[in-house]
Order: structure tokens, then C-alpha cells, then sequence
């Protein structure tokens, strides 16, 4: 039984699939470092993340299954949840046998896993899309997100093409992370110190735009359907934190 | 009625926000369309809904009236010109400066712009082009924009907003002719109806002329789908230089509760506009009473939100699960049930096509089932392929067994001994106190007693009708 640990990211996975696969698959499993158990019985080995190996791998998918599955298996990826580097290599194996159909197999143990946490990672996407707020910090915007998994360049994708002709950051505060762009060109992602962001200011006349909008949202609710319960259903207290909602 | 001129755009903002909030169509879906490369904004297939009020609903737009002064008297509008309200209008450049400011700050998707009828409709309708040609031209916005068009309008002017939004709507406001005369006299069937017939026929050629422009660059024909002609740029330039005509299609709102029609008149009524001027939405917007006219239902009447909401069931049963409004309701039963939904109520009424067997039926059938919707049947359908499937492996894939388990089969087997009687299920269905596993699960019919039962005490002890143990 050969364990590969990997560090987590989605290039890092790819990696650790490589490995297996070089290994032999039949008796390896992947592991994210820093959230297992020792166990018995095990050979340890530890993957240095080489991007072309990665690569390699994502193409293969590309090729081999479908653009589909390539979509499940980076999002499953980019989720925090510890078994996604098994459910991965499952779904892989499962996929480079049969091809493109692996991804309506849901009764396979790993293919449902991995579209399980490709359907979360989706949720939290779209549900940072509509929460996240931009502010006027001098000549750019500012947006500040604190996503449990790691969609930042799915983020800054969309926000780069709806705000081509604009310069904005878009800061990941769990992971001090940070997404840049400069009009009319791609987004940089690099790393930043989330202590430095916290004491930055906003500009004098955001306090205005805010105001207006709380006019607007408390103007536009219908008093006879009041329904507070459906409110915090819809929008859940957890990302309301850098919604920038006044007391 | 007072007509202020030199309010603040926060006055300004909020009595126009209050005017318009009973227009409860507010989604920014149905339109995919990339930066322009001038300026700011896309749009997204499925819409975004950036907040929700205090009653619930999702704020995706900005949604204000342009203005409230208004020359008709609807009675159960709360901008009719007898009411002794502020009016107000907005400048072009006031709309056009919100829009952009919120849409930065990723607050909303769009625009939707309504107004009160301002001397003639035709008048109004000038009026909300000169703001909507300055928000694409001038200020380059890409989002989205909603138009509400007023009936009676000019077609020459509904034609040129056309060319400029993504979605352009004509409230119905009452389903039936008697219902209009009676509350909005000045708005008539004809004069709604005409410029939605005139909206259709232009969605429909401009769809055939893009379908011949892609032709011609040699592609194949059938839908293509928005993210394909956002990634192929030729097809995407040809698209633009025919332009689109309100992309996102048309819909509707009608009031519910203000007039004694029954859900069997107002789901009728619904699937003809479906069918014959195809709109995408029809909207219910439960009666809210504002006014407290004399022509309209008392306070006694609550706001109806359970009928509204048994409506919008009906409505999607309409649009993707195949149902007929015939299937739903009739003249000797109008009104939807108040304890089940009405697809639960159609299963009851036709129990004779069940049970279905999961590993073979068709799609339209496994739609018929409570606790399967679009998504399972659509996984049910591609997972049979490979394997049979069993109870465990619907569950995971999202059917509500809890619901479905009375209706269904899986290779033969029902997951419970339970009976096709509509006053048994009916009753299983509704009792929320026990969960449906134990209460069914333990539905033994006989057991073989042993002298080792010493720890199946708690089994041992509901063999008896009085329930003691025999021991």
C-alpha cells in the first residue's frame, strides 16, 4: 500500500495522479499533506509538484474522457475536502477505462464523489459571485472574499471579462491570496498580507453609494410578505462578512 | 398632485423604488453576451441574484420607476392619478449614473425601468429610449436591461427600444376582459395584446435572420449555444452586425386575488400566452391592497401567498414536466389543493399508471413521479444505462425518497410494503412526526418468536396490540 501526499493544490493533484500511475494504481491512494493519519503498514511517498507532469495529466483528460470531465475533476480539486485526491484517482481510472460516459456512472462510489464536490465547489462559486462587493480604493476597486475553497481564478475569469476596461483586486482573505487586473489584459494572481488590506481605507464618497443602495433595499420590500426566515435562507449569514453591510 | 422637480436623487430614489416595487419580474436571465470591448458589463444565461430583500425575493435589477406621475386610474395601482402622492421623475443621466455606480460595485445585473404614463404612452415610451440609448451608447454598458413597455404605445418606438434591451415586458394585470373593464378601463386586451404579438413576430424574424447570417459562415444548423458563439468570434461579429432583438424574450405578470377568477381561468389563460405569443415567464404577483378602493376585495382577505405560490408550482409543472393545464384543474375543480402540491395531486387522482419501475420507463413518465424532478430523471436516465439501479443509488442521486417511495419500483420491488390507496398515501405523506423509515420500515406483518430475544426487548414489546410483552 503506497501513499502519495501531495500539497493540495490542483497542479499538486495532477502530480500525485502521475505518480500513481507510474507507481502502479492498484494499491496507491493520494493524501492531502497535513490532514492525515499515519497508518500502518504504508509506504510514504512524497510528491514534489512538477507542472509538467500536471500537465500532461490534464491534457490526457482533455483527450482521452471529455472536456467534461476535465470541468468535474479540476473543480472537485479546488475543494477542501480531504478525500478528493482518492475520489480523483477513482474517477480517473474508472474514465481512461471507459471514456467519455464516466461522468453519468453515478453509481460508481467515486464518480458520485467527485460530482458531488464539483456541485459544491459550483454553489459556492456562484454563490460568491452574487455576494461579492467591489469599493472604490482610489484609481481601483476592491473586493474581499472568504471562500472555503479555492475559487479565485474562477472569480477573477469572470470579473476579468465583465470588467475589461477596469482595474480591480479581488482579495482572498483565508488564503492571502490575491487576484489583479489591468484593463484589456489577464488577471495576476500572487500572494498579499491580508493585516496590510484590513487597514485600508475606502474613499470619501463610498459612504454615499452605500447609503443609496440601503435606500434602495429597504424601499423595494414588500411590507405585507415580509419573510425573514426566506431572507437568511437565500442569504446565508456566512457570506455576509465582506458584504460591507452597515449596522 | 404635487409635482416636485428639485428632490435629491436619494428622494428621488426612494419614491420611485416604493412605486415600483409590485412589479415582481426581476430576473436577469435568458441573455449570454460577452463584454463589448468598449465598456463595462456582461450577461450570464442564468441570471445572478446579488441580494434579497426583507421579504425574500432576489434583488437582481435596479428596479425604479422613471416616473410616477400618471394620467390613468387603475384602482389597484398605488401611482393612479387619484391617489395624493409626491410625484417625481428621474433625469436620463440620474438613471444612467446609478446603473453604472451599482453595477461596478457588483450590487446588480442590470437595469429595469419602468414609468407611469406621462401625457400619452407613446410620450412614455420616448422617453425610456432617450435613457436607454444613453446607458448602451454613451456610458458603453454591457449588463443586462429590462424594459417594461406601456400598452398603447406606438409600434415605431417599441421597435427601437427593441434593439437596445434584453428583455421587454407587457403586463397583463388581469386575465379576463371583465376583470380589465372593471378595474383598469383604460387599458384594454387589445391594447396589451398588440404590442406583444408585435414583439413576438420581431423576436421570431430576428432569430431566422442570425440562423441564416451562421449558415452562411458554413456552420451546421441547430441551436448553437450562447458560449459557443461567445467563443467563435466570426460568428459572434456576424451576430452583431444583425444585432439582437430583446435576447432574453418576453414575459408577463398578472394579479392575483384582486378579481373572483378561479386558478383553473388564470392557468388557462397562462398556457395560451405560453403557447401563442411564447413567452419565456409568466409572473403572479399576489394582490397587496393598497388603495382600499371600494371595487376591490376587503382587508378581510389576506394577501394570497399560497395560492401565488401553488400558481408558480402549476406554472413550472407547465413549462418542464409536460403537464397540460387540462391535467391540472377543470371547470368541476378550479381551485388547486391546499394540503399537496398539484403534481402530488395529479399522482393521487391517476394512481392507476403507478407504480413505475426506475430501470425502465420513460422520461415523461419518471416526470410524473412526486420527488423526481428534471435533474434525477435526467441522472436516472444516463445511470440506467449502465447498471439497474436500487433505492440506495436514487437516493444519492437526489431523489426525495420520502415522497417517492410510494410510486416506484426498483427491479420489481417496492422499498416498503405500502398500498396504492390515495387516503393512505396521502396521510404518510403529510405526517411530519414520525420519520418515514421507522414508521414504515417496522410495518411487520409477523415474527418468529425464539427463546433468545433478550435484547430485542423494545421489538418484542409492539408484537401485541395492547403492546405489553407476553414474557
Amino acid at each position: 500500500m503506497t501513499i502519495c501526499i501531495c500539497d493540495g493544490t490542483t497542479e499538486g493533484i495532477m502530480t500525485a495522479v502521475f505518480d500513481a500511475w507510474t507507481i502502479g494504481v492498484d494499491d496507491t491512494s493520494i493524501a492531502i499533506d497535513g490532514m492525515n493519519n499515519c497508518e500502518w503498514f504504508a509506504e510514504y511517498h512524497n510528491v514534489t509538484t512538477d507542472n509538467t507532469k500536471a500537465l500532461r495529466v490534464m491534457s490526457a483528460i482533455r483527450k482521452k474522457i471529455s472536456w467534461r470531465a476535465y470541468e468535474m475533476v479540476y473543480t472537485a480539486s479546488i475543494s477542501d475536502n480531504p478525500e478528493r485526491g482518492n475520489a480523483i484517482l477513482g474517477f480517473l481510472r474508472k474514465g481512461f477505462k471507459i471514456g467519455a460516459s464516466v461522468v453519468d456512472d453515478l453509481q460508481d462510489d467515486n464518480v458520485l464523489k467527485v460530482f458531488k464536490l464539483s456541485k459544491k465547489t459550483y454553489r459556492e462559486y456562484e454563490h460568491y459571485r452574487e455576494f461579492l462587493r467591489f469599493r472604490k480604493q482610489g484609481a481601483y476597486l476592491m473586493a474581499k472574499v472568504d471562500p472555503k475553497s479555492n475559487i479565485l481564478s474562477m472569480l477573477a475569469d469572470f470579473f476579468a471579462d465583465r470588467f475589461r476596461q477596469e482595474s480591480f483586486m479581488i482579495v482572498d482573505m483565508n488564503r492571502s491570496i490575491a487576484a489583479m487586473h489591468v484593463p484589456d489584459s489577464e488577471c495576476i494572481i500572487s500572494h498579499v498580507d491580508t493585516e496590510q488590506i484590513k487597514g485600508l481605507d475606502y474613499d470619501e464618497n463610498e459612504e454615499e453609494i452605500r447609503i443609496l443602495w440601503e435606500v434602495f433595499e429597504k424601499t423595494i420590500a414588500i411590507e405585507a410578505r415580509i419573510n425573514e426566515k426566506l431572507q437568511k435562507q437565500n442569504m446565508p449569514l456566512i457570506y455576509r462578512k465582506y458584504m460591507d453591510i452597515r449596522k | 398632485m404635487q409635482i416636485c422637480d428639485s428632490l435629491s436623487t436619494m428622494e428621488k430614489l426612494r419614491i420611485l423604488t416604493d412605486a415600483a416595487k409590485y412589479d415582481v419580474s426581476c430576473s436577469s436571465s435568458g441573455s449570454e453576451r460577452a463584454n463589448n470591448g468598449r465598456g463595462i458589463g456582461n450577461t450570464v444565461n442564468s441570471g445572478i441574484c446579488h441580494a434579497f430583500s426583507a421579504d425574500g425575493r432576489c434583488i437582481s435589477l435596479l428596479k425604479i420607476l422613471f416616473s410616477n406621475e400618471c394620467i390613468y386610474d387603475c384602482k389597484y395601482c398605488v401611482n393612479r392619478s387619484s391617489n395624493d402622492v409626491v410625484r417625481t421623475s428621474f433625469t436620463p443621466e440620474e438613471v444612467c449614473n446609478l446603473t453604472m455606480e451599482f453595477y461596478r460595485r457588483n450590487y446588480i445585473e442590470g437595469l429595469f425601468l419602468s414609468s407611469g404614463i406621462i401625457k400619452n404612452p407613446t410620450y412614455t415610451m420616448e422617453q425610456i429610449f432617450i435613457v436607454v440609448r444613453l446607458l448602451r451608447e454613451k456610458y458603453n454598458f454591457g449588463g443586462y436591461i429590462h424594459i417594461k413597455g406601456i400598452p398603447g404605445a406606438e409600434p415605431d418606438v417599441i421597435e427601437a427600444i427593441g434593439w437596445y434591451v434584453d428583455r421587454m415586458s407587457i403586463n397583463l394585470e388581469l386575465p379576463t376582459t371583465e376583470g380589465l373593464k372593471a378595474l383598469a378601463p383604460n387599458k384594454t386586451r387589445n391594447n396589451i395584446l398588440t404590442p406583444m404579438r408585435q414583439i413576438q413576430n420581431s423576436i421570431t424574424n430576428n432569430r431566422l435572420l442570425i440562423e441564416d447570417g451562421r449558415r452562411m459562415l458554413g456552420r451546421r444548423e441547430g441551436n448553437l449555444s450562447p458560449a459557443t458563439v461567445k467563443e467563435n468570434t466570426s460568428l459572434a461579429v456576424a451576430d452583431k452586425s444583425i444585432g439582437r432583438f430583446v435576447p432574453a424574450g418576453q414575459s408577463t405578470q398578472m394579479i392575483i386575488g384582486a378579481t373572483p377568477e378561479t386558478d383553473y381561468q388564470l392557468v388557462t389563460v397562462a398556457e395560451a400566452l405560453y403557447r401563442n405569443y411564447n413567452l419565456k415567464r409568466v409572473f403572479y404577483s399576489a394582490f397587496v391592497n393598497v388603495n382600499k378602493d371600494s371595487d376591490l376585495p376587503g382587508m378581510d382577505g389576506s394577501t394570497p401567498l399560497a395560492r401565488e405560490h401553488r400558481l408558480y408550482q402549476a406554472d413550472f409543472l407547465l413549462r418542464f414536466y409536460g403537464y397540460k393545464a387540462a391535467d391540472l384543474l377543470s371547470e368541476d375543480k378550479p381551485h388547486f389543493n391546499t394540503l399537496v402540491d398539484p403534481k402530488c395531486d395529479w399522482a393521487l387522482r391517476h394512481l392507476d399508471i403507478f407504480p413505475v419501475e426506475i430501470n425502465t420507463a420513460d422520461y415523461y413518465t419518471l416526470l410524473k413521479v412526486p420527488g423526481i424532478g428534471v435533474n434525477s430523471a435526467n441522472r436516472i436516465v444516463k445511470a440506467r444505462k449502465k447498471a439497474n439501479l436500487n433505492f440506495d443509488n436514487l437516493k444519492k442521486m437526489g431523489v426525495v425518497l420520502k415522497r417517492a417511495l410510494y410510486f416506484i419500483t426498483c427491479q420489481g420491488k417496492m422499498m416498503y410494503n405500502t398500498k396504492l390507496d390515495e387516503d393512505y398515501i396521502l396521510r404518510n405523506m403529510l405526517d411530519n412526526r414520525i420519520d418515514y423509515r421507522q414508521r414504515l420500515g417496522s410495518e411487520i406483518t409477523y415474527r418468529q418468536l425464539s427463546f433468545f430475544d433478550d435484547n430485542n426487548e423494545l421489538a418484542y414489546n409492539t408484537i401485541t396490540p395492547q403492546g405489553n410483552g407476553i414474557l
